[in-house]
């Protein structure tokens, strides 16, 4: 098949970009520690309060400068998130948040952080997080939900 | 089938302007007017999908229009899901459906080969339309168009959504019955490229639609219908993303089909080379499907090393468009140096930039760089993790569907509804004071969503009512990139609203116009490219087997160990199943009958010819 010459200068070219593309973004999985999430679980939607882990929600202290945070995603909150009162942790700590949805499909994010994940019912999303930032941090549903979908948020401190 | 007679002495005959009649194409009226209807539902949607759209962005500066158009929408969800079933599918859909039953005739040379698949795709198609409307418009599919399990919709959505692809499968196959009776007309010969084109892109749509196919059928009816009473959401998730990233290139296409195939007659250019157009179109036709997983790189149940198989396929995926880029930029200089361009980018200001159609597309393709490369962020493995599901995926998607197709679509639009009137575009300023418009409202809009994105703005959230948008978190303020969203969102609307205006006008035009489809000719023909580009079977063959291979093992997965079967809430707000007759259903009737009337009157005018 005849292909001008410039187009195959150009076909390399850009065999060249995306080659280099797939080098640089390697290289950020392993600069950055960025682990997606993945299978961690299943559980039953269905009586999840019932079931471990998800039986004793919040935030614990599991070892030094390291916590667990238990969550459930539920029309419409973050259970057991209150909006007023935030979660507190001291700066540096790691949390590592474990979460799962009792209804339908939600989303959590952190804001300004790499916590960022689909909350789907059945499965348990699990995601760690160093923070070494201090500030106040937005935690927010970020997939529709429903009609009160955007009153589903809370807060963390990192003092 | 029947065979309609093609009228050949029409389509051979020398055609002086003075003596053809105006709207007088030489395709039979009987397959004409399904085509024209798509368009009519299209130019519809577009105008309420729009309109919608900017309630959607002046909710960002607090601007709460809904207590006006209660009870017909209701609420800022029940738009969105409007607004995006209308454009993502109504109006994608049917202009594909139209335009590229067209195109395959025009390339054929001969009318379709049935006339009753034909005007079947109308039909089942507004049908389709006409109940997942109802269910929408009665706020009983607050769901968006997404569709995502556990939350229901009421089963007249899904039916009717159902329906609409149904449509587009129809197309698809009297295109291949029009090859094989166009095959045994002219037996060795290369199928021609804009027919080739056209039968891909739905090839390809065949394909990718699977997958919601397999997920409406098995989990969306039959919950909606309450034959069961669970789903296993991780699996329908996958299912809709089998289609939903492909689903993107059945926007896409369409509009490629114009830059490839017309576009450089219109630029006074050429197309490049017929053999890397058919090369582009194949590699869609296998990898737009085995990528999809890569927007699920956040999804918990879906195995990190098949994010990551799917991260590689995707990049593949750009190949196409990169050739494209290449394409498109000779065909654009060639044009620009024929009208006497000189120097290294003095041909630029050359191109026709006086003509509404050509700047549509231009300004389509150059706004598409941007959308192409805000893609690849989104499919990047890491940097996905700061934009995934914030407001930056809409900023990237209305500057690809929203640039790349829409403005494509105004730009078709600009000479195919005088080619199937035979009236005079009715004002070139205008047509070209929309586009223009238009793009800088979407380049505004995008600029605020995805500025927003990137500092925390969650997509899909009504920001008006949202109470952490405000004085909740210290040093966060989002004020001026929701500003750009709304600013822009205006911009757009009346820039889109002057695109309507301007073809309505053009159907009430006394002024005729004998309009012919610009097709191209090329640089380097189909002598000299690959024949076997042309075994659209086996190509279609080997886009399955790419697809049982990325999407087998995920789906083994998923079955097998994701059963997690999950109860389907009955709190889930997409679905309020008893609405009480009264005031709101009948007003939804007589909204659904104004839109109807609007519909039909459009309809009608593109049938009327000008003589």
């Amino acid at each position: 098949m005849k292909v001008h010459s410039l187009e195959k200068i150009y076909l390399a070219l850009c065999a060249v970009l995306i080659v280099l593309g797939v080098i640089a973004i390697g290289a950020s999985v392993f600069s950055h520690g960025v682990h997606l999430v993945g299978p961690s679980g299943s559980v039953n939607a269905a009586g999840i309060a019932k079931q471990a882990p998800f039986d004793q929600l919040g935030l614990k202290q599991t070892g030094d400068g390291q916590y667990e945070m238990t969550m459930l995603g539920q029309m419409w909150q973050w259970n057991p998130i209150k909006q007023q009162e935030p979660l507190t942790v001291p700066a540096g700590s790691t949390i590592t948040f474990k979460a799962t949805s009792s209804d339908v499909i939600h989303g959590l994010m952190v804001r300004g952080t790499n916590i960022n994940a689909m909350i789907i019912p059945g499965q348990i999303t699990e995601l760690t997080y160093t923070f070494d930032k201090p500030g106040e941090y937005l935690i927010v549903c970020h997939e529709y939900c429903g009609a009160f979908h955007q009153e589903m948020y809370g807060k963390l401190v990192v003092s | 089938m029947s065979s309609v007679p093609f009228n050949a002495e029409l389509a051979a005959r020398p055609r002086a302007d003075a003596e053809i009649l105006a709207g007088d194409t030489e395709f039979p009226a009987a397959q004409m007017w399904p085509i024209k209807g798509a368009l009519a539902l299209g130019l519809v949607s577009l105008a309420v999908g729009g309109l919608l759209g900017l309630l959607q962005a002046i909710d960002r500066v607090n601007i709460n229009l809904y207590g006006f158009t209660r009870p017909v929408i209701d609420n800022y969800y029940q738009g969105l899901t409007l607004h995006g079933v209308l454009l993502a599918l109504v109006m994608t859909f049917t202009f594909a459906n139209g335009f590229l039953s067209l195109t395959t005739m025009k390339g054929f040379q001969r009318p379709l080969a049935s006339t009753f698949l034909a005007q079947g795709v109308f039909w089942v198609g507004t049908i389709g339309v006409v109940l997942a409307g109802f269910a929408m418009l009665t706020n009983q599919a607050n769901v968006l168009y997404t569709m995502y399990a556990p939350m229901s919709a009421h089963f007249l959505f899904y039916f009717g959504a159902v329906l609409l692809v149904a449509s587009t499968w129809l197309v698809s196959l009297n295109q291949l019955l029009t090859l094989r009776a166009w095959r045994k007309e002219h037996q060795g010969e290369r199928i021609p490229l804009l027919a080739y084109a056209s039968i891909v892109t739905f090839l390809m749509w065949d394909l990718a639609s699977i997958g919601i196919a397999v997920e409406a059928l098995a989990q969306l009816l039959p919950m909606s219908a309450g034959l069961i009473n669970s789903v296993n959401p991780q699996l329908t998730r996958t299912l809709f993303w089998f289609t939903g990233h492909a689903i993107v290139y059945f926007w896409l296409l369409p509009a490629y089909v114009s830059w490839y195939c017309l576009f450089p007659r219109q630029v006074g250019g050429k197309i490049y080379s017929d053999g890397l157009t058919r090369f582009v179109f194949i590699l869609f036709l296998l990898f737009s499907v085995p990528t999809g997983l890569h927007h699920q790189y956040t999804d918990p149940g879906v195995p990190v090393w098949l994010k990551t198989a799917h991260f590689f396929s995707t990049l593949a995926i750009a190949v196409p468009s990169l050739i494209t880029a290449f394409t498109m930029m000779a065909m654009l200089e060639m044009g620009g140096r024929h009208n006497g361009g000189k120097g290294f980018l003095g041909w630029i200001p050359k191109l026709n930039w006086g003509d509404p159609s050509v700047t549509a597309q231009l300004l389509a393709m150059l706004t598409f760089i941007l959308g192409g490369i805000t893609g690849i962020v989104n499919a990047s493995y890491t940097v996905n993790e700061v934009v995934h599901n914030t407001a930056f995926i809409p900023g990237h998607f209305h500057i690809t569907v929203g640039t790349a197709v829409t403005l494509t679509i105004m730009g078709v639009c600009f000479w195919l509804v005088p080619y199937l009137t035979g009236k005079a575009l009715w004002s070139r300023q205008i047509a070209l004071l929309s586009v223009w418009l238009y793009t800088i409202g979407v380049l505004t809009f995008s600029r605020g969503q995805m500025w927003g994105g990137i500092d925390g703005i969650p997509r899909r959230s009504e920001m008006g009512a949202a109470r952490y948008a405000r004085d909740y978190i210290a040093g966060m303020d989002w004020t001026l990139s929701n500003q750009l969203t709304a600013i822009g969102g205006v911009v757009m609307t009346i820039g889109g609203g002057l695109f309507l205006l301007t073809m309505i006008m053009t159907l009430f035009n006394s002024q005729r116009a004998h309009v012919e489809i610009p097709v191209a000719e090329t640089v380097i023909g189909p002598r000299e490219s690959w024949k076997g580009l042309d075994s659209i079977g086996k190509w279609t063959g080997l886009g399955f087997l790419l697809i049982l291979l990325a999407y087998g093992p995920t789906l083994f997965i998923l079955v097998r160990n994701g059963g997690s079967a999950t109860p389907i809430p009955m709190v889930a707000m997409g679905y309020q199943p008893h609405v009480p007759p009264g005031m709101d259903n009948i007003l939804v009737i007589v909204y659904m009958l104004v839109v109807a009337a609007a519909f039909g009157g459009f309809w009608k005018l593109l049938q009327r010819n000008a003589s």
